[in-house]
């Protein structure tokens, strides 16, 4: 079978005798088991779940009788997601982001089309949040900054969290509880209000 | 030699009967690469049709009968690395055995501009959509 070049529409040409919802999605973003699951599943209609894609990587080493070893091996990168059904037939898909900073480059199939990114904050591991807005704010993805408070306890003022990520004035931040949908909520509903004014000032 | 599919986590759950990669006949990129995992897919294929078919095709098919399942979902629910599923899922679109609907992702021209910019009706009514949940 022949392949399409890549620019080449995938929909084939057949119209459905019903209309699909619109799909969006925004990435919920952050370090490791700094709760993307937990934001996600607080607003999700379905238990997140969770699909891998398989990768290639080019590894150099040393093996154990001393040679050189120099090989592909193909490893899996798991990225949890949620869906929730809005009115006028719209499907939200929340990605959450695969934790490690290796997978950065995985990060363009995620947001290509996303509305934009929440980025979870653990201020006690604040270093690993810095991938992620560096990503996000280099690739002009609207953004806001979301600090989880774990225990319901905000530890640290929003202005020196603002300052030690380095966020620009106009860069949403707020405190949040990824097990609470309303807070959930207020992230979801930053990002999008975000999105648009970015559209509005164009 | 060096696998060519290694599990990381080592989950006998997840380990795979055949090689993903031999699922596709080999191939990993091609029409499929373009594929948003959250575009929906839904099928309306007979179970006759299902007939003769692989498992994970058959599988594909079953889930994604009489409602709309994301690439990313049918990737959770067959257990099958998104990549695996852009492929087959192309596959079947091309053989008519399901469609695939791209309403709303960076494919769609109507919610899109040609930057991949969403539209502010569309965003105007997901956030209403967020604000009423």
């Amino acid at each position: 079978m022949a392949s399409q070049p890549s620019d080449a529409p995938v929909a084939t040409a057949t119209q459905p005798s019903h209309v699909a919802p619109t799909v969006v999605k925004i990435v919920i973003a952050g370090g490791f088991a700094v709760g993307k699951t937990t934001f996600i599943g607080s607003i999700s209609d379905i238990d997140p779940l969770n699909t891998e894609a398989a990768m290639t990587e080019h590894s150099v080493g040393v093996d154990d009788a001393g040679g050189v070893t120099d090989r592909k091996t193909t490893t899996t990168v798991a990225m949890d997601f949620g869906r929730i059904a809005l009115p006028g037939s719209l499907w939200l898909y929340l990605f959450g982001t695969p934790g490690q900073d290796r997978f950065l480059f995985m990060w363009d199939d995620l947001v290509r089309g996303a509305i934009g990114a929440v980025v979870l904050v653990d201020t006690e591991r604040l270093d690993q949040c810095f991938p992620a807005v560096d990503y996000f704010e280099g690739r002009g993805i609207p953004f806001v900054v979301c600090v989880n408070c774990f225990d319901g306890v905000a530890k640290h003022q929003l202005e020196d969290v603002r300052e030690a990520l380095g966020l620009s004035p106009d860069t949403p931040l707020m405190y949040t509880d990824a097990r609470e949908k309303s807070a959930t909520k207020q992230a979801l509903v930053a990002v999008v209000q975000l999105a648009m004014r970015r559209i509005k000032e164009k | 030699m060096a696998d060519l599919y290694t599990q990381v986590d080592g989950d006998a759950d997840d380990t795979y009967a055949v090689r993903p990669y031999a699922v596709t006949g080999g191939r990993v990129r091609a029409a499929s690469a373009d594929l948003p995992m959250e575009a929906l897919v839904e099928s309306s294929s007979s179970p006759e049709a299902l007939r003769g078919m692989t498992p994970e095709k058959k599988k594909i098919l079953q889930l994604a009968t009489g409602q709309y399942q994301s690439v990313a979902e049918l990737s959770a629910h067959t257990r099958l690395p998104l990549g695996v599923v852009r492929v087959l899922v192309t596959d079947l679109a091309e053989e008519n055995y399901l469609r695939i609907h791209t309403g709303g992702t960076a494919q769609d021209a109507s919610t899109h501009d040609e930057s991949g910019g969403l539209s502010l009706s569309l965003l105007e009514s997901v956030l209403d959509g967020i604000a009423a949940l």
